[in-house]
C-alpha cells in the first residue's frame, strides 16, 4: 500500500494546521561525532488526522516525535504547536504546553507503577491544576469510553498490554490535547489488540478533532491513517513500495529487502536471513 | 487533593517498603540502641550518689569522686561539720576499692566498691533482693548479681578486703559497668582495714531551706584538710572520672554508630529515590514542572523517615522496658536528647540523600523516555 491509498479518512482541509514543522534540522554532537538526525523536515498536520511515520531504523523518527512534542529544540526551523511557536518558548513554559496541548502515548505504556488506571489518568490533570474531584470523574469517563470501567482501580501489572496502552491514550487525552503523539503504539501488542488500539486512535481522531502523529513500524496502521510518510536519513521521501516481513511483522521495502523468498508464485521479503530461515523451517515443520 | 504519588511509590511494594523504612528505622534504632546503653551505663556509675539522700558530701582535700581513690580525715573532724550552722546530721563512711573472690574461677572475682556504714544511717544499701537485713561486723552485703556471677547466695562466705566475710543479705541495683558496690558495718570495716579514728567521707544533711552551695562554704572554712561538694557535683565528678576511664569507647562505639546510621539513612533514601527516576523523567515528559518533582521526591523521603523514625523510637522503648522488666545486665535508658539527636540528624542526611537524586531529576531530559 502507499501513501496516497492510504488517504481514505475525511480530514477537514479547511482549517488551520494543528502542528506545523518548518525546516526542522537537528544534529547531535559535533565534529567527527555529528549526527543529523533531521535534515530540513517540513510537515503540517491538520485536526482530525492520523498521520503515519514510517522509515527505518534511525531514519530520525524518534526525534521528530520528541521535537513535535517539545521535548527536544531543533537545532534549527520552526515548530508550532495550536499557534504557539515552541522553539521560542522558555523552558519554564513548556510544561504547561506538553500537559495541555500535547498527549503522548509510549510503546513501553509507561504507566506509573504504582498508581492505579485512574490515577494514571488523574495524575496528568493534577500537573495541569484540574480539581481532585473533576479530574476523577473525567478519567472515570475516559476509561469507560475505552472500555475500562471495570479496571479503575486496577495497578499496571494487573492489567493486560491491551489495558495499558487504552489506559495510556486515555491518560494522552486527560486534558483535552490538540495532538497526539503515538511512539510505536501497537509495537508490545499482539495482532487484534494492536489492531483495536489503532481504531481506539483513528476514532479519537474522527470524534475528537485530535492531530494524531504515530511514528510505527506497523504496516497495519496504515489503513487507518490518513497519511503516510516515509522518513530516511532525516527527511521525508517517496513513500516506497512496501512488503510486512511474515515472520517479525516489520516493513520491508521490496526493493531493498536483505533477503526475499520465491514460494508457489509469490514473493515474500524479510527483514534478515535469521527472518527468512525461521520462515522456511516453518514451512518444512507443517 | 492530588493523587498522593509519593505515599502509592512508598507502599507500592512491601519489599521496598520494608527495605527503605526498615534500613531507617534499623539504623535509627542501633544508634537509640547504643545511646541508651551508654546513658544506661553512665546513670549507673553514679548509682551510690542517685540513691543516697545526702546534701553535701565531706572528703579528704583534693578527693571529688568514689572511683579509684582513698580518702581519710580525722573523725574529730564530724563534731567540727556538725557545729556549722545549718548542718542537721552527719554520718560517716568508709570507703575502698577492693576485689571480692569467692571462689578460684575468674568468674568469681569482680571489682567492687567497699562501703563501710554504720546500720541506721546514711551510706547502706538503699534497695534488697530480698529481706533487709541487720549486718554484724563479720558480715557482708553483695549485689544480687554480683552474687550471681559468683555463684554465691546468703550465708556463703566471700572474700573482702583480705577478710572472710558471710553473706548476710543482697542488695539490688548497685551494680554498673566499672563494679558493684558492697556493704560492711563501719566496725567490720576498720577490722578489715585496720583503721580506726578516720573516715573516709562524710554525708551531711542541712537543715531545711538551707542553701547548700552556702553551707558547704561555711565548712570549708570551719574544717581544714577537707573537700566539700553537693552530692550532685560529686556524682558529676564521678561521672566524668569513669567515662574519661571507662566509657571512653563506648561514646568512640556510638559516634560511630551514628555516622553509620546517618550513612545507611542517606543510603537508603538515595536509592529509593533513583529506583524511580525512569518515572520521574516521564512525568517531566508528560507536563509536570521540576517543582512538583521536588515536592514529590522530598515528600516521599520525609514519609520514609517519618515512619523509620517512628519506628526505631517505638521499638527503643519497648526494648528499654523489656530490658528493665528483665532486669538485664545491659542498662539501656533512651533519653529524649538521643531521641531528637537521631531524628534530627537521620531528617538532615535523609533529606540530602534525596536531594542529590534530585538534582539528577532535575537535569532529566524529558525525551528519554522515548529511549527504549
Amino acid at each position: 500500500m502507499d501513501s496516497d491509498s492510504a488517504t481514505t479518512h475525511r480530514v477537514n482541509e479547511s482549517r488551520e494546521p494543528i502542528i506545523v514543522a518548518d525546516g526542522v534540522t537537528k544534529i547531535f554532537g559535533e565534529g567527527e561525532t555529528k549526527v543529523e538526525a533531521l535534515r530540513g523536515v517540513d510537515l503540517a498536520v491538520m485536526p482530525g488526522e492520523v498521520v503515519l511515520v514510517m522509515g527505518p531504523s534511525g531514519s530520525g523518527k524518534t526525534t521528530l516525535l520528541s521535537i513535535l512534542g517539545a521535548l527536544l529544540k531543533p537545532s534549527s526551523g520552526r515548530i508550532s504547536i495550536a499557534g504557539i511557536d515552541v522553539t521560542t518558548l522558555s523552558e519554564r513554559r513548556l510544561p504547561n504546553l506538553r500537559v495541555r496541548e500535547l498527549g503522548f502515548v509510549f510503546q513501553d505504556f509507561n504507566l506509573l507503577s504504582a498508581l492505579t488506571a485512574v490515577e494514571n489518568v488523574q495524575v496528568v490533570m493534577d500537573f495541569a491544576g484540574v480539581a481532585h474531584a473533576e479530574s476523577r470523574q473525567r478519567a472515570e469517563r475516559l476509561l469507560g469510553d475505552l472500555g475500562l470501567s471495570g479496571r479503575l482501580s486496577f495497578l499496571p501489572e494487573k492489567l493486560s498490554g491491551g489495558e495499558k496502552q487504552r489506559v495510556a491514550i486515555a491518560r494522552a487525552l486527560a486534558n483535552d490535547p490538540a495532538v497526539l503523539l503515538c511512539d510505536e503504539p501497537t509495537a508490545n501488542l499482539d495482532s487484534k489488540i494492536g489492531h483495536d488500539v489503532v481504531a481506539h486512535l483513528r476514532r479519537i481522531a474522527d470524534e475528537r478533532e485530535k492531530a494524531v502523529v504515530i511514528v510505527s513500524h506497523d504496516e497495519r496502521i496504515k489503513s487507518h491513517s490518513d497519511r503516510v510518510l516515509w522518513l530516511e536519513d532525516g527527511q521525508f521521501k517517496e513513500m516506497r513500495t512496501m512488503a510486512v516481513d511474515p515472520v517479525c511483522g516489520m516493513a520491508v521495502e521490496r526493493e531493498t529487502a536483505p533477503a526475499r523468498l520465491e514460494l508457489d508464485g509469490e514473493t515474500y521479503y524479510f527483514c534478515s536471513r535469521g527472518c527468512m530461515r525461521e520462515y522456511q523451517e516453518g514451512i518444512a515443520a507443517r | 487533593m492530588a493523587v498522593p504519588v509519593a505515599r502509592r511509590n512508598l507502599f507500592q511494594s512491601r519489599a521496598r517498603l520494608i527495605i527503605s523504612v526498615g534500613g531507617i528505622a534499623l539504623a535509627a534504632l542501633l544508634v537509640l540502641v547504643l545511646d541508651g546503653v551508654f546513658a544506661g551505663s553512665e546513670k549507673d556509675v553514679t548509682v551510690f550518689m542517685d540513691n543516697t539522700p545526702f546534701d553535701l558530701v565531706v572528703s579528704q582535700r583534693g578527693v571529688r569522686n568514689l572511683h579509684m581513690t582513698t580518702s581519710f580525715f580525722p573523725e574529730q573532724a564530724l563534731r567540727s561539720i556538725e557545729q556549722v550552722s545549718g548542718v542537721e546530721r552527719v554520718d560517716p563512711i568508709l570507703f575502698t576499692t577492693t576485689f571480692l573472690i569467692a571462689g578460684d574461677l575468674p568468674t568469681q572475682r569482680g571489682l567492687a566498691y567497699l562501703i563501710g556504714y554504720e546500720p541506721g544511717r546514711l551510706g547502706g544499701p538503699w534497695a534488697w533482693a530480698g529481706r533487709p537485713v541487720e549486718l554484724g561486723p563479720d558480715e557482708i552485703v553483695i549485689d544480687i548479681r554480683a552474687a550471681e556471677d559468683f555463684g554465691v547466695s546468703v550465708g556463703d562466705e566471700i572474700t573482702a578486703a583480705g577478710r572472710d566475710l558471710r553473706i548476710a543479705g543482697l542488695a539490688e541495683g548497685t551494680t554498673s559497668i566499672v563494679n558493684s558496690i558492697s556493704f560492711v558495718t563501719f566496725e567490720g570495716f576498720q577490722r578489715a582495714q585496720g583503721v580506726s579514728g578516720t573516715v573516709s567521707f562524710a554525708l551531711v544533711l542541712l537543715r531545711r531551706d538551707e542553701n547548700p552551695a552556702a553551707v558547704a562554704d561555711r565548712i570549708q572554712a570551719a574544717v581544714d584538710g577537707v573537700t566539700v561538694q553537693t552530692r550532685a557535683d560529686f556524682a558529676e565528678s564521678e561521672r566524668r572520672i569513669v567515662s574519661d576511664m571507662s566509657i571512653d569507647i563506648m561514646r568512640l562505639m556510638n559516634i560511630i554508630a551514628f555516622l553509620i546510621g546517618l550513612s545507611v539513612t542517606g543510603l537508603t533514601v538515595y536509592v529509593a529515590t533513583l529506583a524511580k527516576v525512569r518515572e520521574y523523567g516521564l512525568m517531566k515528559a508528560i507536563g509536570a514542572r521540576n517543582s512538583r518533582l521536588f515536592r514529590l521526591v522530598i515528600g516521599q523521603a520525609a514519609m520514609s523517615l517519618g515512619l523509620g523514625l517512628s519506628l526505631a523510637v517505638a521499638v527503643a522503648l519497648v526494648l528499654q522496658v523489656a530490658l528493665g522488666a528483665a532486669a538485664a545486665r545491659i542498662p539501656m535508658v533512651v533519653e529524649p536528647e538521643s531521641i531528637a539527636r537521631i531524628i534530627a540528624g537521620a531528617t538532615v542526611i535523609g533529606l540530602l540523600g534525596a536531594v542529590i537524586p534530585v538534582a539528577r531529576v532535575a537535569g532529566l531530559k524529558p525525551a528519554d523516555v522515548f529511549r527504549r
